[in-house]
């Protein structure tokens, strides 16, 4: 982030530093230009002080030139005369072709003879003439020509140029070298006072004819006058300054001094006399014309403000293309600048948001142990993050990074079809979202999920591939254990008596246990997802209606979390089959699979023997009441009345009957109580002769005096069997008084044996048959019920439970007891016992008593 | 005089109660076996009061037999008195609710039924 801001930084820096740099080369490139424009306007300005300079020069030239012309016409003649002067001049025009010059003039020197000299020009005609000034002199010169001869130059006539200093100076320096000179600064006589300028004068001396010139003293001696000419030096430079071409002449200021020394007392010429600020000149040039050996003048041009004036279009031009170039190009980079910044900042947003997401990723892989896993298929890299490291419980140090060793972790029953899913992944088979088992160097077995997405080239080919792993062991044990406990209650609700109706929240059925189906016929095809009501009506319509289905609400619901509250329970009993009576629970549920559940048990059995309990214990009552009705009512009357001794005889006789018929009464139901409640248990089961058990019975029962013993059919060979004697005794002995008791009008009976196969058992059989009152049908059926008596009016003795005892003795033998019987005709009673095999005979014979 | 009818399949039942009665000249008894006889018997002798045992063999039991007199106004006023081995309320309330006057459970007292025979007929014993 910091180092992105510096970045930016840098090339917002590098832009305004293209804007510096621009901006300064555009202010070079202006200067530059300024500059050349400058230079070419020096250059032209130089040229003109160059110009300027030549022209004062060649002029002063052509004056000497014009002078020592006026001194060659005097060395041609011995005497030049006034009109002769005057033609010279005259003819060179000199006021017309050399400007400024004042006149050309003629200095003669009066050796001596002053007063004769006076005379002899005022004999020409000028009567005023004398020599200024006046006074006592070495030497005395006088101006006697001066053409034009007129206006201020009448002044100078006559006038004594070698009485002043300055004028001496340069005329002897004209006499001394024979060559023009140039007097200094001059105030001209010609002045009148009127525009006063700075004058100026030449001279060229002018010797005698044929005199010789070689030396100064020559000279000196040969000497007759000066040829001059005075200048006005402004009306000298007028013309000169022209070449300063246009503007810039005006914008020039030229000072001439004479000499080289730039004081007032100096200055020959201003071309700016009304003064113009004195400020630093930004244009100087100086010029020396050096006119002869000791004439030097400085030309001073100076430029006071020319500059505004000069023509710096391209500079502006330059400048101003330059910044919009500027511009444009700080305009462009900072556009660059910000698009990269902008570019840059959106990535570090996205840089920071990637991060952010990455770490928060990695926080909720890490916390969730979501292993992530890269593997580069060609390289056969295999990288895993930390969490993968922990969901293999291998260190980072023992795993080299190949797709074996990833293999190597997985369990040995997953490691092919983990193997395939992943080629099946890569071959773009179906994608990979699997579940395989690890196995930890420790050994401990973890369940692992795990998917992937499959990256692949241009061509389609696989080239990584990305996925997590992560622990869902808990859920697969959890699941397993449900499994397990799902299968457990399948089986426990299959298995179970007890039928399970299931509804879900929506009431409709959804569970129907083939216990339920078995029950009432009501299979799960036929009742899966019907509602509620339906359900009722189906289950009504199969009940008697003293005992239907009456739904749901008439149930109480039963909340799993209270199982001690034993809930309230239905009976009803089905039409088919007939008595079957079932109790019906309601379980509520906090499930959302399942809302609440029906239960029924088959109560039929624990119905039917409540019944039969009740039934035989108010039978039981009834059959000890009614003995107990005689004894105690005999009792009753014995006490409060007298009898004679027969009734008292017989009335006692009575209460004994009775009385030892409630003996019997109850120790048959102790018997039978006894042999169901122990079903055998207290039997002891020896090898007998069946024939043998019959005849004992025989030999032991008591007859009446007016009965025949039975007649016995002996049986072809022993019937060995394995059977409890005593029992045995008991139920032959309860069968051949039946037999007897129920034929009252007498008649045989009779004994048999022999031998069936029912099934696969092979039994012996004894029938016992009478010739008695029989039964019917009905009563046949009835045999077997406690206290059930064929013949209930009392006159033959019984407590109605001997055939009990003898179902119950034979059936714990593995026998039946068949009866056979026709009403008026006789009864039948088969008892059947299976036999012993051969091998368990052997001490058939044996005493077995 | 009053007319009794004692329908018992019990010999030893009715035996009794003809003893209780023996010394009695306002009593005339009569037997019966069963619901069959104790009808044909009622027909003839319209008898004062039945004492009539619940459970007895043949097609009619005592509670048929009740209903038979109940059912005729013939013999409107008669006195039936139920003997029963059966003591639960329930067959008790069965036959007080087909009109029996009393309804005895054996084994019974003799002296008090003698004694609520008696009463019913305000005699003294």
């Amino acid at each position: 982030m910091q180092e992105l801001a510096r970045g930016t930084v840098k090339r917002q820096l590098a832009s305004w530093s293209i804007l510096c740099i621009s901006l300064l080369a555009t202010l070079y490139a202006s200067l530059y230009v300024k500059t050349g424009i400058e230079e070419i306007a020096n250059k032209q300005l130089i040229a003109a002080c160059d110009q300027a300079t030549l022209k004062v020069q060649d002029r002063l030239n052509i004056y000497a030139m014009i002078l020592r012309g006026g001194g060659a016409l005097f060395s041609a003649t011995n005497s030049v005369s006034r009109e002769a002067w005057r033609n010279y001049v005259r003819t060179l025009h000199a006021d017309q072709n050399v400007p400024g010059v004042q006149g050309i003039g003629f200095a003669q020197v009066i050796p001596h003879r002053l007063a004769a000299h006076i005379a002899r020009i005022r004999a020409e005609g000028f009567p005023d003439y004398t020599v200024r000034p006046t006074g006592e002199r070495t030497l005395y010169t006088s101006i006697i020509y001066l053409e034009p001869f007129r206006d201020r130059n009448l002044r100078a006539f006559g006038f004594d140029m070698f009485s002043e200093t300055v004028r001496r100076t340069a005329m002897e320096r004209a006499r001394d070298s024979g060559e023009a000179a140039l007097s200094g600064k001059v105030k001209l006589v010609q002045e009148n006072g009127k525009e006063v300028q700075a004058g100026t004068l030449m001279y060229f001396p002018v010797y005698r004819n044929d005199a010789p010139l070689a030396t100064l003293e020559q000279r000196r001696e040969a000497l007759v006058g000066w040829v001059y000419s005075p200048f006005r030096m402004n009306d000298l430079m007028t013309g000169t300054l022209s070449d300063l071409s246009g503007d810039e002449s005006k914008s020039i200021d030229l000072h001439i001094y004479d000499g080289l020394e730039q004081s007032q007392n100096n200055l020959l010429f201003d071309s700016n006399p009304s003064g113009r600020p004195r400020s630093v000149a930004s244009f100087y040039q100086r010029r020396v014309i050096q006119f002869d050996q000791n004439t030097q003048w400085l030309l001073k041009f100076e430029k006071i403000d020319g500059i505004s004036k000069l023509d710096y279009t391209h500079a502006w031009a330059t400048l101003f293309a330059g910044l919009v170039i500027s511009g444009l190009m700080f305009g462009l980079m900072r556009s660059i600048v910000n698009t990269r910044s902008n570019a840059a900042r959106i990535a570090e947003g996205l840089t920071d948001k990637i991060g952010e997401l990455s770490q928060r990723l990695s926080l909720a892989t890490d916390s969730a142990k979501i292993g992530v896993w890269d593997y580069h298929v060609k390289e056969n890299k295999l990288l895993w993050d930390n969490s993968m490291y922990a969901l293999y419980g291998v260190s980072p140090d023992l795993f080299n990074g190949a797709y074996e060793a990833w293999q190597q972790g997985l369990h040995p029953d997953d490691r092919e079809r983990g193997d395939r899913e992943i080629t099946q992944a890569l071959n773009g088979v179906h994608a990979f979202d699997t579940e395989f088992r690890v196995v930890w160097p420790t050994g401990e077995v973890r369940y692992l999920k795990a998917s992937a997405t499959v990256l692949r080239n241009a061509e389609g080919e696989a080239v990584r591939m990305i996925g997590v792993n992560y622990d869902i062991t808990e859920r697969k044990l959890d699941e397993i254990a449900l499994k397990e406990r799902t299968e457990q209650l399948t089986a426990i609700f299959s298995l179970s008596p007890d039928g399970f109706v299931s509804f879900d929240e929506a009431g409709r059925v959804k569970y129907v246990s083939p216990a339920f189906s078995s029950m009432t016929g009501l299979w799960e095809d036929k009742i899966k997802g019907i509602d509620e009501s339906r359900f009722t009506a189906k289950l009504a319509s199969l009940c008697v209606s003293s005992q239907t289905f009456h739904g749901l609400d008439g149930l109480d619901f039963q909340v799993a979390t209270e199982p001690s509250e034993k809930p309230r329970r239905e009976l009803i009993e089905l039409m088919v089959p007939k008595g079957r009576v079932l109790e019906v629970g309601l379980r509520s549920s906090n499930t959302s699979s399942i809302s609440y559940m029906l239960y029924f048990r088959d109560v039929s059995y624990e119905t039917e023997v409540d019944r039969m309990k009740s039934e035989f214990l108010s039978t039981a009552a009834h059959e000890l009441r009614t003995p107990m009705a005689s004894i105690f009512g005999f009792t009753e009357l014995l006490l409060t009345q007298s009898f004679d001794e027969d009734n008292r005889r017989d009335l006692l006789t009575t209460m004994y009957q009775q009385s030892e018929l409630m003996i019997k009464i109850i120790n048959e139901l102790l018997d039978l109580v006894r042999i169901e409640q122990r079903r055998g248990t207290d039997f002891v089961f020896r090898t007998l002769n069946l024939a043998k058990v019959v005849d004992e019975v025989i030999a032991g029962f008591k007859l009446a005096a007016d009965r025949a013993p039975p007649v016995v059919t002996p049986p072809a060979s022993a019937c060995p069997i394995s059977g409890d004697h005593t029992k045995l005794l008991q139920a032959i002995t309860n069968l051949i008084s039946n037999a007897y008791k129920y034929s009252p009008a007498g008649g045989e009976v009779s004994i048999k044996y022999l031998r069936v196969l029912s099934g696969k058992t092979r039994m012996f059989g004894v029938e016992i048959s009478d010739q008695g009152i029989g039964m019917t049908a009905a009563q046949s059926a009835r045999v077997f019920e406690r206290f059930y008596r064929a013949d209930p009016s009392g006159h033959i003795p019984g407590t109605g439970l001997g055939m009990s005892i003898v179902k119950e003795i034979i059936e714990i033998h593995g026998g039946r007891v068949v009866i056979e019987s026709i009403f008026g005709t006789g009864t039948t009673v088969t008892i059947l016992l299976p036999e012993l095999a051969s091998d368990q005979t052997l001490s058939l014979d044996s005493p077995a008593t | 005089m009053i007319k009794m009818l004692v329908v018992d399949d019990k010999l030893e039942l009715r035996t009794l109660l003809k003893l209780a009665f023996q010394n009695r000249d306002d009593y005339v008894i009569t037997e019966a076996e069963d619901g069959e006889e104790a009808l044909t018997s009622i027909a003839r002798h319209h008898p004062d009061i039945v004492l009539l045992d619940v459970m007895m063999p043949g097609p009619i039991d005592g509670l048929g037999v009740l209903d038979a007199i109940r059912s005729n106004a013939e013999y409107a006023g008669m006195k039936v008195f139920m003997l029963s081995a059966r003591g639960q309320d329930r067959d008790r309330a069965d036959a007080m609710a087909k009109g029996a006057d009393a309804y005895f459970v054996k084994p019974f007292s003799i002296i008090k039924l003698v004694n609520t025979i008696d009463q019913t007929f305000n005699l003294a014993s």
